[in-house]
């Protein structure tokens, strides 16, 4: 105890260097923490949204990993109108999605767009809160209307109603007829989206094919024939390719594919907040050799008077952990803060005390790691040389 | 009755030899040194500079090791003991006083008298009473929050003297305390050397100064790594003194 009053005494004595030290486990920290927290909440979001979608529907879905290379299959009406000809789907819907910049007045906000074709918004249980749906007038006109997330208006809008009103998404002028909602959901992307009619989403960004399919069953019953009749449709069209780019999913399938890759993206997140850690922690191993080197003499002096290789070793070891503390703390009060104004900003966050626990063990391990052997040297040296140095 | 003339021996060094590799060249510092010291006398070391007398009071301090030869240090062989225990006999036996004092710069006065209580695991309330009372010692109690930097040469050694008795040694070991001080201050040091030996403790001192011999009971006369002669002193110098 008196050790690590002693370490803390000792690198509060250098604040600006403490301070430039730690800089790298503050950042490596605050990361660590609010990817923790972004990523989980994601997670948890995705999940939520899939189980209130009910059981009866299937996604077609681009496979992960074929979202951003160019795929071979495009989607069109004709698949469309495949999938709507099974006799299983009571409804089917098919969309595009491209992110954007929506703003009105000053404020601008980065949104997903879906450009949609049928009835996403019951498919998708999505419940009116003001105006009215996108209808099928909407559906077949370019006109420029757009229902938009709940969250979205509000952060749009403010108090104000936002019917009636032109928004501008990309630079183009559209007029908002509804605003959507999905509540079940502790978090939803749909509740800050925009939805326009397909044809208009195609007459202004020019992708002419559809990314996903949403079908609904008619009853439960029918879910696994109508996923097979899917992928017969669907694959006579356009052969292996489709059984490559695409994944055909029930809600299943769907939570267990959003488990997957939400585990594989909180793992490189892991990943990215690791490295600058270990960066820290190299910054820390630094700046204790040069501790070490200045204070050669004081090492002499300790064991001189009685102290062992392994009180040295102790003694610098905390000074390191000590280092790495202070920085794990200033980093976790940045990101709890952050993390705070990310929830305020309506993005679904999830942390709890294991985080915060994961986020101050691991830059104090860090710390250990990479105080041992700028300590160990500390410790090995030979004590009437140590207080010979000049 | 060889165990009791043994342990009247507080120090009991034989063939002690030590030498320093420079590049490749091997310097031979001490080359086989004899020497006894007894339990409660006050020995001086004299001898040219260069000549061994810090090499030879490191090995008796237990700071270094010697190449070869034999150093019972109150009846225990040194080479036989382990790094931790040698810092432990360090710690507990030997009071160590430098020419250049070697407190640590960044802590007060207090903490680095208490460091030796420290590394011995004694507790923190029991630590202060012997801190004050070492200070008191050496008259320093007035300057307990000073950093070492705001203190004289002399008051610096009496704080360095301080932290050497803190602990309790039996044997107190001290290379040039005063080559760094004038007269009066080096007067001042010798009287608290002189008195730790009236009260029973084992001082060696080592010396260019012919002046500070007078104190010792005997001298020991250390040239080209091995002691030349010896000279024994009937000293009263400490009762003249008062
Ligand atoms: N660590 C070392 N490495 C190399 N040579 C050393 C080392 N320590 C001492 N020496 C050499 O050993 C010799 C004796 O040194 P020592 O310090 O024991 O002399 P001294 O009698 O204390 O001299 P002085 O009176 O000047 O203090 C010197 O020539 C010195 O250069
Ligand atoms: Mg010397």
């Amino acid at each position: 105890m008196t050790a690590l009053v002693q370490a803390f005494k000792s690198i509060m004595a250098n604040k600006v260097r403490t301070f430039l030290t730690s800089l790298g486990i503050i950042i490596g920290t605050f990361s660590l923490f609010v990817l923790l927290a972004v990523g989980e909440g994601a997670g948890e979001a995705m999940q939520d949204t899939i189980r209130s979608l009910g059981s009866n529907i299937i996604m077609i879905l681009p496979a992960p990993g074929m979202r951003f290379r160019a795929r071979k299959v495009r989607f069109d009406e004709e698949d469309f109108l495949a999938l709507k000809a099974l006799d299983e789907a009571k409804q089917v819907v098919g969309y595009a999605e491209k992110t954007a910049i929506v703003g009105v007045g000053g404020r601008k906000f980065a949104s997903r767009v879906k450009g949609i074709y049928g009835d996403y918004f019951r498919a998708m249980n999505l419940k009116l809160i003001k105006g009215r749906y996108l209808d099928y007038f909407d559906y077949n006109s370019t006109d420029r209307v757009v229902v938009i997330g709940s969250l979205l208006a509000r952060r749009l809008f403010k108090e104000e109603d936002p019917i009636g009103k032109l928004i501008d998404i990309d630079g183009v002028k559209f007029e908002v007829v509804g605003v959507v909602d999905r509540e079940s959901a502790t978090f939803s992307l749909d509740n800050s989206s925009c939805f326009v009619g397909f044809k208009t989403f195609v007459a202004v960004w020019k992708i002419p094919f559809f990314n996903v399919f949403v079908l609904i069953a008619r009853n439960e019953a029918d879910v696994d024939a109508l996923q097979n009749e899917a992928i017969r449709a669907l694959y006579s069209r356009w052969g292996e390719d489709f059984i490559v780019e695409y994944d055909v999913l029930n809600q299943q399938e769907l939570l267990s594919t959003m488990e997957k890759i939400g585990d594989i993206f909180k793992f490189f997140l892991g990943v990215v907040a690791s490295i600058s850690l270990i960066v820290g922690g190299i910054g820390i191993m630094n700046i204790m050799l040069v501790s070490v080197a200045e204070r050669t003499r004081e090492i002499g002096i300790r064991r001189a008077i009685g102290a062992t290789k392994f009180n040295i070793l102790v003694m610098f070891i905390l000074e390191a952990v000590a280092l790495s503390l202070v920085g794990a703390v200033v980093g976790l009060i940045l990101g709890w803060w952050a993390v705070k104004f990310v929830d305020k900003l309506g993005y679904a966050v999830s942390y709890n005390w294991g985080q915060v626990i994961v986020a101050t063990l691991f830059p104090v391990v860090v710390g250990v790691v990479f105080g041992f052997f700028p300590a160990w040297r500390a410790a090995c040296l030979n004590v009437v040389e140590a207080l010979r140095y000049e | 009755m060889k165990g009791a003339t043994e342990t009247a021996k507080i120090i009991l060094v034989s063939s002690l030899r030590k030498s320093y590799l420079i590049g490749s060249e091997k310097l031979e510092v001490l080359k086989g040194v004899d020497f006894e010291v007894r339990r409660g006398e006050f020995v001086c070391i004299m001898g040219p500079s260069g000549s061994g007398k810090s090499t030879l009071m490191h090995l008796l301090g237990c700071l270094d090791s010697p190449d070869s030869g034999s150093y019972i240090l109150d009846g225990v062989e040194v080479s036989t003991l382990s790094d931790s225990q040698l810092a432990r006999v360090r710690n507990q036996k030997i009071g160590f006083v430098f020419q250049a004092f070697f407190l640590i710069p960044w802590a007060t006065v207090y903490e680095n008298v208490e460091l030796p209580l420290i590394y011995a695991g004694i507790p923190f309330y029991r630590r202060r009473k012997k801190v004050l009372a070492a200070l008191e010692y050496v008259d320093m109690q007035h300057r307990i929050w000073h950093k070492p930097s705001q203190l004289s040469g002399g008051e610096r050694q009496r704080v360095a003297i301080a932290r050497a008795i803190v602990n309790d040694p039996t044997l107190i070991l001290a290379d040039e305390p005063t080559g760094n001080l004038d007269t009066k201050r080096s007067q001042m040091v010798m009287n608290l050397f002189k008195r730790l030996n009236k009260q029973g403790k084992t001082v060696v001192i080592v010396t260019h100064d012919p002046e500070i011999t007078t104190w010792a009971e005997r001298v020991v006369y250390v040239r080209d790594g091995v002691i030349e002669k010896e000279e024994v002193l009937k000293n009263d110098s400490f009762g003249s003194s008062f």
